[in-house]
């Protein structure tokens, strides 16, 4: 027999308490009020239920002496205790009901300390409305009685069957759904004289909040009543290249395993950060995600779900770069989360291409790789003569540290190298066919392939 | 032999006389990306950067890591170098082959084939033939492998004359489905129901796959450096080592150094 009203109006009159302002609440949402609020049509003996807030939006206290309603056919219910101290910013609800006993319009005054607000009602002859069945129950529903659907996960629903006989009725009802989350895709928007329609109204939250709609049938009102969920997101965890171990220069994939399968929709980040242990190091701008953003990706469950999805995908490529340090995933997926270090030994030199070129007086060695320790130092450079002996004067050791320190301090492009190194030489140079490099760094010395003339 | 001597020229430390050594960063070549700008490509196997665009609305690019073509909407541009010479050309993308500091380039839009000598480019006038040209390759400066597939869906390697423009020789190339890029007048990349494919002269078929790698469409191959392809399809970027013994796929990073630390 109750009626929650959600009608809309307009801003309440700021006369003398310009701090306090009226608003009507349908449970989730303030709507503010003008001098006039109709607040429905109930047919005879029904009950319509509006819920008020009165807000301070003013920057002081504000003291609440009266409420008060005059006029036939509406009371006041669930009004605060007075006077009543509204500080800056706080609120306090009342509700006032209509319910009649003959078919009229009526009107009261809606007093709040020295504010008055008109509200108006309709009563109507109970026979006028078509008669609502809730899950098949045989008895009829009352105007303004509450469907509830409950508490419902994000990402379910629930439903109620609704049949709406109108057989003896003079003309067609009209049938509408109002609010977030409630819907009715098989309801009809009319029901004809005579005629009645089934159909099921569903509850879908989209998160984890009171929901509160209208069912309306010609100018009988219900409300639809629903309490969203958000389940707590499965603990997630970070695998990496599938559990072995990682180096520089790899692609590997990562993967955010559930510890169970996902009940709800939770959305998160995975982010991605690099401490370089590699000498002088602050970062390597080649260790990132090799899809979307460098650094971070968003994560995301569907109910279902076993492993999380990482910008839509089941996995996401990863990039480890060429200095030595720890690569730091995290994942934060609703109130979840997990981080994991990978660490990036540091290695020998890797040595990528070798090549050699001989001119009529020079000889040129070029080597490209990689140095994740920042540290190359000692260059070894071996030739060998056709017989495969070694060219006087032997090896020639240089000390480029100088030098590959140079390269690795910008900071642009992590360990990787590309070196040139040119060699003047007397004598027949078509004599010398092939040599060897060795590279060292901290962490070894790396010998490469014989590099031919 | 012991009296060669290699003279202790060799100066890293510098200062002392010309400069001998020299350290940068490795750069593999250049990319058109999903984007359309053209981008240096800098790294090793498994390691990328992707530099700051050098030119945008690129239709199609390859870089022989020697010298690049690089085909806008009218407009072809030969990098070589620091210099860059433009010349206006058929509408839409083309094909590119390299042999040195020579290269070809074909025009699908109009069937035109133009031979670029270091210096000059010029029209190379081909005998007729019936097909749509899917990739090119060259055996040496002065000759062209036009791969085409021909109305019963099989595909040719037609072996032209890059002077004259005379046909000179019509290969079947067995197992080539798809998309194509002919590495020689014998070896391809392809793609078929397993993928991206590697097909050698000697029948080996060697399959590739990546982390990520989902199912591939409207495959498009460039030659983005020696030994090395990129592969587009389906919004994804890839790139193709084919150096013998070294044949893998890696992922290109969708983000350029400046982004990536962010």
């Amino acid at each position: 027999m109750i009626l929650r009203t959600l009608v809309l109006a307009a801003f309440f009159p700021l006369a003398s308490f310009c701090q306090i302002q009226l608003f009507l609440f349908d449970g989730t949402n303030e709507t503010a009020i003008g001098s006039g609020l109709s607040v429905g049509t109930a047919a005879v003996g029904d009950t319509i239920e509006t819920r008020f807030r009165i807000r301070n939006t003013g920057t002081s206290s504000a003291n609440i002496t009266t409420i008060k309603l005059a006029g036939s056919g509406f009371t006041l219910a669930a009004i605060p205790t007075l006077p009543y101290i509204l500080a800056p910013s706080a609120e306090v609800g009342f509700t006032t009901d209509f319910s009649a006993s003959i078919a009229a319009s009526y009107s009261a005054n809606l007093t709040i300390n020295t504010l008055t607000v008109v509200l108006r009602a309709t009563a109507t002859l109970a026979s006028q409305a078509a008669n609502v069945y809730l899950d098949g129950a045989a008895t009829a529903l009352a105007t303004g009685a509450t469907i509830d659907f409950g508490s419902v996960q994000t990402g379910s629903s629930s439903s109620h069957t609704i049949k709406v006989d109108n057989s003896g009725g003079a003309g067609p009802v009209a049938i509408s759904i109002s609010g977030s989350g409630f819907q009715a895709p098989a309801a009809p928007a009319t029901v004809a004289a005579g005629q009645s329609a089934t159909f099921a109204i569903l509850f879908q939250p989209a998160s984890g909040q009171a929901f509160q709609g209208t069912f309306a049938v010609a100018q009988r009102s219900f409300t639809l009543k629903g309490q969203g969920i958000t389940p707590q997101a499965p603990a997630v965890g970070i695998a990496v290249n599938g559990g072995a171990a990682v180096t520089s220069a790899q692609q590997v994939n990562i993967t955010l395993p559930l510890a169970s399968s996902a009940q709800g929709i939770a959305t998160g980040t995975l982010t991605l950060q690099f401490q370089p242990t590699a000498t002088g190091a602050t970062d390597d701008p080649a260790i990132l995600f090799l899809t979307g953003p460098a650094r971070s990706a968003s994560v995301s469950i569907l109910p279902g779900d076993t492993t999380a999805r990482i910008n839509g995908n089941p996995s996401i490529a990863m990039q480890t770069g060429t200095t030595a340090g720890s690569i730091v995933l995290t994942v934060q997926l609703g109130s979840t989360g997990s981080q994991v270090s990978v660490p990036i030994a540091p290695a020998p030199i890797s040595i990528e291409t070798s090549g050699g070129v001989v001119s009529t007086s020079e000889l040129t060695i070029s080597l490209t790789g990689f140095d994740n320790t920042h540290s190359a130092s000692q260059l070894a450079f071996t030739f060998y003569d056709t017989n495969n002996n070694k060219v006087s004067p032997g090896t020639i050791n240089v000390d480029a540290s100088s030098m590959f320190r140079t390269q690795f301090n910008q900071g642009a492009y992590g360990g990787l190298f590309s070196l040139n190194a040119a060699f003047p030489v007397t004598g027949n140079i078509t004599l010398i066919k092939t040599a060897q490099v060795g590279l060292t760094n901290s962490a070894g010395v790396t010998q490469t392939q014989r590099v031919v003339f | 032999m012991r009296q060669l001597c290699i003279v202790l020229l060799f100066l890293f430390a510098l200062g002392q006389g010309p400069v001998f050594a020299q350290l940068v960063p490795p750069r593999i070549g250049l990319v058109s990306d999903l984007t359309g700008a053209l981008r240096p490509v800098i790294g090793v196997s498994g390691n990328f950067l992707m530099g700051d665009p050098v030119a945008r609305s690129v239709l199609s690019a390859a870089c022989s890591g020697t010298f690049s073509f690089v085909k806008t909407e009218t407009t072809l541009s030969i990098l070589d170098g620091v210099t860059e010479t433009d010349f206006p050309s058929p509408a839409g993308p083309a094909l590119f082959s390299f042999f040195g500091h020579a290269g070809f380039a074909f025009f699908p839009s109009d069937g035109s084939l133009r031979r670029w000598d270091g210096v000059n480019l010029n029209s190379v006038a081909l005998d007729a033939f019936t097909g749509d040209v899917l990739a090119l390759a060259q055996p040496d400066a002065n000759h062209v492998w036009l791969a085409v597939r021909q109305s019963d869906a099989q595909v040719y390697v037609l072996l032209f004359d890059g002077i004259s423009g005379a046909l000179q020789s019509s290969t079947p190339l067995t197992n080539a489905s798809g998309s194509i890029a002919l590495l020689n007048g014998q070896e391809f990349l392809y793609t078929s129901q397993s993928g991206l494919m590697l097909h050698r002269a000697n029948g080996l078929e060697i399959a590739f796959s990546a982390p990520g790698i989902g199912e591939l469409a409207g495959v498009h191959f460039e030659l983005l450096g020696a030994n090395w392809w990129s592969v587009k399809a389906s919004g994804q970027h890839f790139a193709i080592r084919t150096e013998p013994g070294r044949e893998s796929l890696y992922r290109l990073p969708e983000s350029a150094p400046s982004e990536s630390t962010q």
